[in-house]
């Protein structure tokens, strides 16, 4: 069940990228067809983590939803899972060359959604109330870093390659570090790369 | 401007390098999810290896037996730390028993917190899960990292049997009070027999129609102490009859643990406030 529910997302998720090649870039898009895509390693949305950016005034803003996995590991399970999050770039692009732009500062927020049934949305009756306080299927996970940005002239297909790294953390482990003191920054951060092909 | 250029592709190209192995370096510091479960090899099969080396140490059923009791962790580094400091400035332990709720939320980082403490002990540890260790994927974190939840091991003349006793997490399908009663049935030549677990028989979370059989259990094959955690306090107190003590020890927090001491059929505690 939950499995086809994955896949049916995956789909709607790859969809806005089926109006590229046939259209010409200058004309006008739809409505959902994404301006970016983005692959992300690491940064607690997964090993990997693939899918549509949508880019919102003058790419000051951007919203993505990702479809991540994590490799089993040592675990019994693949983790599969979605997370749809904001991007807040408060500072205007620099230029550093001809060749390269740098975005130095980029906050980001995103809520994770996990397709297992051993990650529950809401818990059992049976639990005393406030046993449990957080969702285990939805994490949130947040972060900060700087992006990269080279142009890409003569390509028809991608206008811009982006590259960004992220320092970040999620909400669990920041209420461990609020109740323990010893428990310093470099304990609940950690990292992310990621590339954004522009179209 | 050539030289200019050039100085930027070698300065990209060493950073590139640098990157690379500051990367390979920091892999860890790479997460994936807080769900992720990848572990050192000293971090898998804890209760088993530990289990391993107090089944090794040269106690005879005649020897004094000193263990530890603590119990929930969860997030409680600074007080961890300290704890088990003050436990290496012994020398009269043989081994610690955790009497479950590791984490909070049953992350394998929260885990591996806890085990970088718990792994500087001169001593083995051995831990039973908590109904906390349970949650998330946390079952499965628990298993990579500690090994099976029911699991029971002799030292000098005492048989030492973790339950486990997260009833509602483990869908109501727990404690395996017929798994308990076969262990308690072998364990009837030893001369003393704790059952540790993390949720005392006294608490709903046990499960009301457990914790009777419970009960029976303890008082028909004589277990010498019922061992707990979750309540985060200490409590000494007989539901059952005189014959069985179920002590409950308080979260590492408090800063306190309990020392059983074990010589012939004589078991005496001590309550230990640092």
């Amino acid at each position: 069940m939950n499995l086809r529910l994955l896949l049916i997302i995956l789909c709607f998720l790859s969809l806005p990228l089926y109006t590229y090649g046939q259209e010409d870039s200058t004309s006008a898009r739809q409505w959902y067809a994404p301006d970016a895509l983005t692959l992300q390693f690491a940064g607690n949305v997964g090993m990997f983590a693939v899918g549509p950016n949508y880019s919102f005034a003058q790419d000051k803003v951007n919203a993505e939803l990702l479809y991540g996995f994590v490799p089993k590991f040592d675990a019994e399970e693949v983790l599969h899972l979605l997370t749809i999050r904001g991007i807040y770039k408060p500072i205007k692009r620099v230029e550093l060359n001809e060749k390269y732009k740098l975005t130095p500062l980029r906050l980001n927020l995103g809520l994770s959604y996990y397709f297992r049934d051993q990650f529950s949305t809401s818990w059992d009756s049976s639990y005393p109330k406030n046993y449990y306080w957080w969702t285990s299927s939805l994490r949130v996970t947040g972060g900060l870093g700087a992006e990269l940005h080279r142009p890409i002239r003569n390509s028809r297909s991608i206008k811009e390659l982006t590259l960004y790294g992220e320092v970040g953390t999620y909400d669990l482990i920041v209420t461990s570090a609020v109740k323990d003191p010893t428990l310093t920054a470099w304990d609940i951060m950690s990292f992310a790369i990621g590339v954004r092909a522009g179209f | 401007m050539h030289a200019l250029k050039k100085w930027y592709s070698r300065g990209f190209l060493a950073a590139g390098i640098l990157a690379l192995a500051l990367l390979n370096q920091a892999c860890e510091e790479f997460e994936y999810s807080p769900y992720e479960i990848r572990l050192d090899d000293d971090e898998k099969n804890i209760n088993g290896r530990n289990i391993e080396r107090i089944s090794a140490l040269p106690i005879s059923p005649t020897d004094t037996l000193r263990f530890i009791l603590t119990a929930d962790t969860q997030g409680f580094y600074e007080e961890n730390e300290k704890l088990v400091a003050h436990i290496n400035r012994r020398d009269d332990i043989d081994f610690v028993l955790i009497g479950g709720d590791l984490t909070d939320f049953g992350l394998t980082k929260e885990f591996r917190l806890v085990h970088q403490d718990f792994k500087t002990l001169k001593v083995p540890y051995v831990a039973v899960v908590g109904n906390h260790d349970a949650i998330n994927n946390g079952k499965q974190v628990f298993s990579a990292m500690y090994g099976d939840y029911d699991v029971s091991f002799s030292v000098g003349n005492a048989r030492f049997i973790l339950l486990n006793t997260n009833y509602l997490e483990f869908d109501k399908q727990v404690p395996d009070l017929d798994w308990l009663e076969t262990e308690l049935q072998a364990a009837q030549e030893q001369e003393n027999i704790f059952v540790i677990s993390h949720i005392p028989p006294t608490n709903t979370e046990f499960g009301e129609e457990n914790a009777v059989r419970y009960g029976e259990l303890m008082n028909q094959y004589s277990v010498t102490y019922s061992l707990h955690g979750h309540n985060h306090n200490y409590k000494f107190h007989f539901p059952f009859g005189e014959g069985v003590p179920v002590l409950e020890t308080a979260a590492t927090e408090k800063l306190e643990y309990i020392v059983f001491t074990v010589v012939g059929d004589e078991v005496n505690f001590e309550r230990v406030k640092i």
